[in-house]
C-alpha cells in the first residue's frame, strides 16, 4: 500500500453555504472604501463598515486577515495608509533587541493602537496565506 | 467477575470517547474546505515589476550615491570616539538631507507629504511644514524579499500612491531583488539597512531618475483612484472567496436511524465471508 500524499487536494466544493452574506460583505466593505476617500462621506463610510463588522460577527462568516487590518477595531474606518492610518516600527526594550521590534498601525481618527510583534518570529506567514491552503476564486 | 467489570469499564471508555477525551486523538477526521472571504481589492501585484538587468543597474548606481553618506557617517563615528583635539568637522555630502535611509525615517516622510497633499486629517504641524515644503520624496526603494515578514512592505504600494504629489507625478516604488540589503547595509554602514528613499532634486542622480522613469511603471491603485479624481466611479469588484482546506472529526449522528438499520448488517457479511 502506498502512503497517502499529504498534499492530495480534493476539489474544492462548487456550492459556498450562506454565499449571499459574504457578497454582502464584500459589497460593505467596498462601499467603505469608496466613501472613506472623500470626507464629506466619512461617517457614512463608518457605519457601512460597522454594519459589515455585525453582519459578519452575526452569521458568523470568516474573514481574511488581510481584509479585517484594513478595518480599525475602535472607531471602525478604513484604514488606508498615508490617509487614515500612520505606521512606525518601535522598541520599547532598553537593549533594543531586534526580536523586541513591534509594527504599529495608528488609528489617525482614534488613535487606537494595533501591535504586530513582527521581531518575535520573522518567518511567520498569516495561516491563510500557507502554502498547504487552496486559493481557489470561487 | 473480574473479566466483566473490565469489559463494562471498555464499553464505558468507547461511549466515552466520542465526546471529546484524550482517546479520541485518533479519531477519524476527514478534509473539509472552510470559505474564507479576501480583500475584495488586489493587494499582491500592486508592485511595478523591474526587470532583473534594469534592477542590478539601478543598484549600481545607487549604490554610487550613498557611497559618500556612507563615509561621512563613518567619519562622524570615528570623530565620537576620537579626542576632543581633533576638532575638524567632514563636510556632509550636498545632497545629506535628500536620502532618507530605513523604515521609520521613510514612512514619517511619505505620510507627511500625504497629509500635505491630501490635506485630510490631521493638520500639519510646524515641523512638518518645514520639513516637507521644500523637497518631494519622489522615489522609494524597497528590498521586498529581504524584508520579512510582509506585513512590514505590504503598505508601501498604497503609501506611495497616496503620497503623491498629482497623478502626473507620482511617487515611483522599485523593489529590490533578493540580497541588496547587505550591499546597501554595507556600503551605509548599518546593519538591516532595505529601505531607502530619494528626493527628485539631488544632480548627481539625474541619470538613476532618467532611468527609473524610463523603465519602471507608475505605480497604480484602480480602487483608490477618488483621491485625485472625485468624480471617478468604481467598479463593483466580484466576490474573492478563498478555501482553506482544513479538517473536521467525524461524528456520529445522535438517533440516526439509517445508521442503527445497517450497523447490524455490517458483522454479518464479515462472518459469511471468513
Amino acid at each position: 500500500m502506498a502512503p497517502k500524499k499529504p498534499n492530495q487536494q480534493k476539489k474544492a466544493p462548487k456550492v459556498i453555504p450562506h454565499k449571499d452574506n459574504y457578497a454582502r460583505v464584500t459589497y460593505l466593505y467596498q462601499a467603505a472604501n469608496l466613501f472613506s476617500a472623500s470626507p464629506k462621506y466619512e461617517v457614512l463610510s463608518r457605519g457601512l463598515a460597522r454594519t459589515l463588522d455585525l453582519v459578519s460577527k452575526k452569521t458568523v462568516l470568516k474573514l481574511s486577515p488581510e481584509l479585517k487590518r484594513t478595518l480599525c477595531k475602535k472607531c471602525n474606518s478604513v484604514l488606508i495608509p498615508g490617509l487614515s492610518v500612520s505606521i512606525y516600527i518601535e522598541n520599547l526594550s532598553k537593549s533594543k533587541a531586534p526580536h523586541n521590534d513591534s509594527l504599529i498601525h495608528k488609528c489617525l481618527k482614534c488613535h487606537e493602537i494595533k501591535r504586530f510583534p513582527v521581531g518575535k518570529n520573522r518567518a511567520y506567514v498569516v495561516f491563510a496565506e500557507r502554502d498547504d491552503v487552496r486559493s481557489d476564486a470561487k | 467477575m473480574s473479566n466483566s467489570q473490565k469489559g463494562g469499564k471498555e464499553k464505558k471508555a468507547n461511549s466515552k470517547a466520542i465526546s471529546g477525551s484524550l482517546k479520541d486523538v485518533d479519531q477519524k477526521r476527514r478534509q473539509v474546505f472552510k470559505p474564507i472571504l479576501d480583500n475584495p481589492f488586489t493587494q499582491s501585484n500592486l508592485w511595478p515589476f523591474v526587470k532583473p538587468e534594469v534592477a542590478d543597474n539601478i543598484i549600481e548606481h545607487l549604490l554610487q550615491i550613498l557611497a559618500p553618506i556612507g563615509k561621512y557617517n563613518k567619519l562622524l563615528v570615528e570623530l565620537k570616539q576620537s579626542t576632543r583635539s581633533n576638532s575638524l568637522k567632514p563636510s556632509a555630502p550636498t545632497y545629506y538631507d535628500d536620502v532618507l535611509v530605513g523604515f521609520n525615517s521613510t514612512v514619517k516622510a511619505l505620510e507627511d507629504q500625504a497629509s500635505l497633499y491630501r490635506r485630510k486629517k490631521e493638520p500639519a504641524t510646524k515641523r512638518q511644514k518645514t520639513s516637507s515644503s521644500s523637497k518631494y520624496i519622489k522615489y522609494v526603494f524597497v528590498t521586498k524579499y529581504d524584508i520579512t515578514p510582509t506585513i512590514i512592505t505590504s503598505s508601501f504600494p498604497t503609501l506611495t500612491y497616496t503620497s503623491s504629489k498629482s497623478p502626473e507625478n507620482r511617487v515611483k516604488l522599485i523593489q529590490l531583488p533578493r540580497g541588496t540589503m547587505t550591499k546597501l547595509s554595507e556600503v551605509l554602514g548599518q546593519t538591516n539597512c532595505g529601505i531607502v528613499a530619494l528626493s527628485n532634486d539631488i544632480s548627481e542622480a539625474i541619470p538613476l531618475y532618467n532611468l527609473i522613469e524610463s523603465e519602471i511603471k507608475d505605480i497604480d491603485i484602480p480602487w483608490l483612484s477618488g483621491i485625485f479624481d472625485e468624480d471617478f466611479k468604481i467598479e463593483l469588484q466580484d466576490l474573492a472567496l478563498k478555501f482553506l482546506a482544513t479538517s473536521a472529526p467525524i461524528i456520529p449522528k445522535k438517533n440516526d436511524q439509517k445508521a442503527k438499520k445497517k450497523t447490524p448488517a455490517v458483522p454479518t457479511e464479515d462472518t459469511r465471508d471468513s
